[in-house]
């Protein structure tokens, strides 16, 4: 008799718990609507608010990688280049397979040439140069896009000796070797 | 009125002082006479404390309590120490009552002599002086040494003299002295012996400034020690105190020199038929003796040095001392008996100052175990250098070692000395890799006459070939600045694997010329170039024989290949390159620069009977015009080494192809050369197209 108790409470709360659960999915996925609904219209200011509330209540949200983004580049946006890189550095560590992981190193790039840190400029630009090998047969150069949540293109084009970086079409950033 | 009494007085003063006359001159003429006959019994007294022949032509005596000794000359023929004049004091008061010869002070007016046979004798006869001046008796003496000349040698290289005064009081049991010492160095400007009979050329004089000296101390036991010991020159200060107590010898104190110091020199033109001492010209300038100390630029602080003499053998229990601020240290064994026998162990750095740090350098030590006869120096050692993790900007070495055999040194043309050396074993490693050089028969004359450049001409044997060279050393800085052309000729290539670990796989003879500079950047650059030889398996070539199934390119023969090359503290490259083979051509360069950075431009033409072994060209070359003999591909490589960037730069050839070859079928090929690549790269970030 106890032990049937027992299963209709471990039921239970079982339940409890997924209802939970997905009342927080849905809270999520409204929140990163409305960041990129905020970002779209050019509010950046209330996009990153939402985007940091989203990483703040649902750490394990499958949208905290495009959050974590948004943030980075909010920060450097505002200049606020201590936030900006430790936002940079977390990405990298936690998003090594990101598409945006060439912008977030840009960005880090940037700041760390800003901030004249010059040995983190030479390891970020080995780590820029290595991030593809490539073949040049009939083509001068190979670029590869990116779309952030704070709504802004970025693009990456490759020559034999140079990488450029774009944001919004405007030459960001040119590491030659 | 007459004074009698005074008349009186007058008349006793007379009669004494003609007495006292009398005595003076009889004691005078007597003294005399006795000397004159006791000269060959003390010749003969002298020439038995020491085996040179001795010689004096006169030995006076002046009243009260003098002696003047004139014309002493001491080992024939030819003397090695001529002593003109010499005054002796001595006590009159223990003459007459204890009836005994006692010296109170003796002094020697010019005496000149003959440097190498002065400094065979006292070392010869080293202990055998100590054990003289230990018998002396301990009494207040005054020795005096005045104008004293020593010549060095006649010949063009060697010509000049050390000059020196010397001091010494010792009172109960304190004792002072002073003096000043100096190096007068003849410079002939015209090639040829510096001959007393010959003819003479115009000459230059290096003065030498002097080294003034003075020290005080006192007598204790069976030893002394000395307070101060106080060493000035111009561009030299040093201040020492210790002393000798049994066989311990005991010093301590601190140097400061300027080493980029120059001596003035003084041009003289003389012609004709010179005096012996012609040359000779003058005495030391009172130049002030006081260092500049904002000039200094080698400073020993510190020092700390303890002897054991147990005469021949001198054990250095310990030397330290910091030699701008990188402490040194130096133990081992010296013996002074016909052979000058050395066994050392020297230490130098780390260095202490933060910005020396920098340098890379982090220790270096010398072990020694040699010999010094004759003005010849011969060893055989280890000198070890240990450098700092890699540093930007800095030389990327973790080790150097000379392990040295038979090294002789030959200082008997001095400032022109002779070098020979049996085996050199050089090595050294990097973060990543090994080298060795072997050097043989090895024989090199260093120039240091120049007080400022020193000069190495230098050739050995190198494998099977030879080596050739000359280097330049700029001293004025603390760190020597080495500027150094080497030629290599006939050396078998694959015999310098153990220098580059890629001659393994080239074979032929090599020629090449070398440059190394250490300033104003650590460098060496150079050109070599291999006649009739083969690639074997040659790493490239190979990559490129499976790729394409082309197994000829595992062997190529070729008439010449040739290559510049350059390292500096930025990479290494090689530019320039050419091989001419039957049907390969290479040219181009590759540098490989900081954090292993590729930097790379080549053509490659391979001939059509070569390609047409591969099945993977067979389609390639249907598509190419048959005006072609050879396919000439031109490439870019860029990016890091293990992961290169690879371009295919436009040429007829390209041009050509992609005339004939589909946009698309480009795309296609682009798309599937660049997924294989991607396949043998699996680290690569996936990006979208």
């Amino acid at each position: 008799m106890a032990m049937k108790i027992n299963k209709i409470l471990l039921t239970v709360l079982l339940f409890i718990l997924l209802i939970f659960n997905y009342g927080f999915a849905k809270d999520d996925g409204q929140i990163y609507s409305t960041a990129i609904r905020e970002a779209e219209s050019g509010n950046i200011d209330f996009a990153f608010m939402y985007f940091r509330s989203l990483l703040r209540n649902y750490p394990d949200s499958k949208y905290t990688h495009d959050a974590s983004f948004a943030i980075g580049e909010y920060y450097f946006i505002a200049a606020d280049y201590k936030n900006a890189a430790e936002v940079w550095s977390n990405f990298i560590n936690d998003y090594p397979d990101s598409k945006g992981l060439p912008f977030a190193l840009m960005y880090l790039f940037r700041v760390a040439g800003i901030r004249r840190d010059a040995s983190l400029v030479e390891k970020l630009k080995n780590k820029i140069i290595g991030l593809k090998q490539l073949t040049f047969l009939f083509r001068e150069s190979k670029g590869y896009t990116y779309k952030s949540p704070l709504r802004r293109k970025y693009r990456m084009i490759y020559y034999i000796d140079k990488v450029e970086f774009y944001v919004d079409d405007k030459l960001f950033e040119k590491i030659s070797y | 009125m007459i004074n009698y009494l005074r008349k009186y007085h007058t008349k006793i003063i007379f009669c004494l002082s003609l007495i006292i006359l009398l005595i003076a001159a009889a004691i005078t003429i007597s003294g005399n006479i006795f000397l004159n006959k006791s000269k060959d019994t003390i010749i003969r007294a002298i020439s038995a404390k020491q085996s040179q022949k001795t010689f004096i032509k006169s030995i006076i005596y002046l009243p009260p309590n003098f002696i003047f000794v004139s014309g002493a000359s001491f080992g024939e023929p030819g003397p090695f120490l001529v002593i003109p004049q010499t005054l002796i004091r001595f006590s009159l008061y223990r003459l007459i009552i204890k009836r005994r010869f006692f010296l109170t002070g003796a002094s020697f007016y010019n005496p000149r002599g003959n440097y190498h046979k002065l400094y065979e004798l006292v070392k010869n006869n080293f202990q055998a002086l100590i054990d003289f001046i230990k018998l002396l008796p301990k009494q207040d003496i005054k020795l005096k040494l005045k104008g004293l000349e020593l010549e060095l040698g006649r010949q063009q290289d060697g010509a000049g003299y050390i000059r020196a005064d010397f001091l010494l009081k010792i009172k109960g049991n304190s004792l002072s002295g002073s003096g000043l010492i100096n190096k007068e160095t003849v410079h002939l400007l015209t090639p040829g012996a510096f001959t007393p009979r010959g003819a003479q050329r115009p000459f230059s004089i290096t003065e030498g400034l002097p080294l003034r000296y003075n020290f005080r101390g006192y007598l204790q036991g069976d030893g002394f020690f000395l307070e101060n010991l106080e060493l000035m020159r111009q561009n030299f200060y040093a201040q020492l105190w210790g002393g000798l107590s049994g066989s311990i010898f005991q010093m301590n104190g601190f140097v400061f020199a300027n080493s980029a110091f120059q001596e003035p020199v003084y041009p003289v033109a003389v012609f004709g038929i010179p005096k012996q001492r012609r040359f000779f010209v003058r005495r030391p300038r009172a130049l002030s003796s006081a260092i500049d100390l904002s000039l200094v630029n080698l400073y020993l602080l510190d020092i700390d040095c303890q002897l054991n003499l147990r005469l021949p053998d001198i054990q250095i229990e310990h030397l330290r001392f910091l030699l701008n601020n990188n402490p040194m240290s130096i133990k081992g064994k010296v013996n002074l008996a016909d052979k000058v026998l050395l066994d050392l162990m020297l230490s130098f750095g780390p260095a202490k100052l933060e910005r020396q740090v920098s340098e890379n350098l982090k220790k270096i030590n010398l072990a020694i175990k040699a010999t010094l006869k004759d003005m010849v120096f011969n060893g055989s050692g280890l000198l070890h250098f240990d450098f700092i993790k890699k540093k930007k900007a800095s030389p990327p070495l973790d080790k150097l070692q000379f392990d040295f055999q038979d090294l002789g040194l030959y200082f008997d043309r001095y400032p022109r000395i002779r070098m020979s050396l049996g085996k050199l074993d050089l090595s050294c490693s990097t973060e990543s890799n090994k080298y060795r050089v072997l050097l043989e028969d090895v024989g090199a004359v260093l120039h240091l006459q120049h007080d400022r450049f020193k000069y190495i001409e230098f050739g050995s044997r190198f494998y099977d070939g030879f080596l050739k060279g000359q280097a330049r050393m700029d001293i004025a800085s603390p760190y020597p600045k080495i500027s150094s052309s080497i030629r290599v000729k006939a050396v078998t290539a694959n015999k310098l694997e153990d220098v580059l670990i890629h001659f393994s796989k080239v074979y032929g003879k090599l020629d090449g010329r070398m440059f190394l500079s250490t300033y104003p950047v650590l460098g060496l650059s150079g050109r070599m170039s291999i006649r009739d030889g083969r690639l074997q398996n040659f790493e490239f070539f190979k990559w490129l024989a499976d790729f394409f199934a082309l197994a000829s390119l595992k062997r190529i023969d070729f008439s010449r290949a040739s290559s510049a090359f350059a390292v500096t503290e930025d990479g290494a490259g090689l530019y320039g390159m050419s091989l001419d083979s039957q049907d390969v051509d290479l040219n181009g360069y590759f540098k490989l620069g900081l954090n292993d950075f590729v930097s790379s431009k080549m053509s490659l033409a391979l001939t059509k009977p070569l390609l047409a072994e591969s099945p993977k060209f067979t389609r390639l070359l249907k598509l190419v015009s048959p005006d072609f003999d050879a396919l000439t591909f031109k490439f870019q490589l860029s990016g890091i080494l293990d992961r290169m960037n690879f371009k295919w730069l436009r040429s007829d050839l390209k041009r050509e192809l992609q005339e004939r070859i589909p946009n698309f079928i480009e795309r296609k090929i682009e798309r599937d050369v660049q997924a294989a690549i991607e396949d043998v790269s699996p680290s690569d970030l996936t990006l979208p197209p």
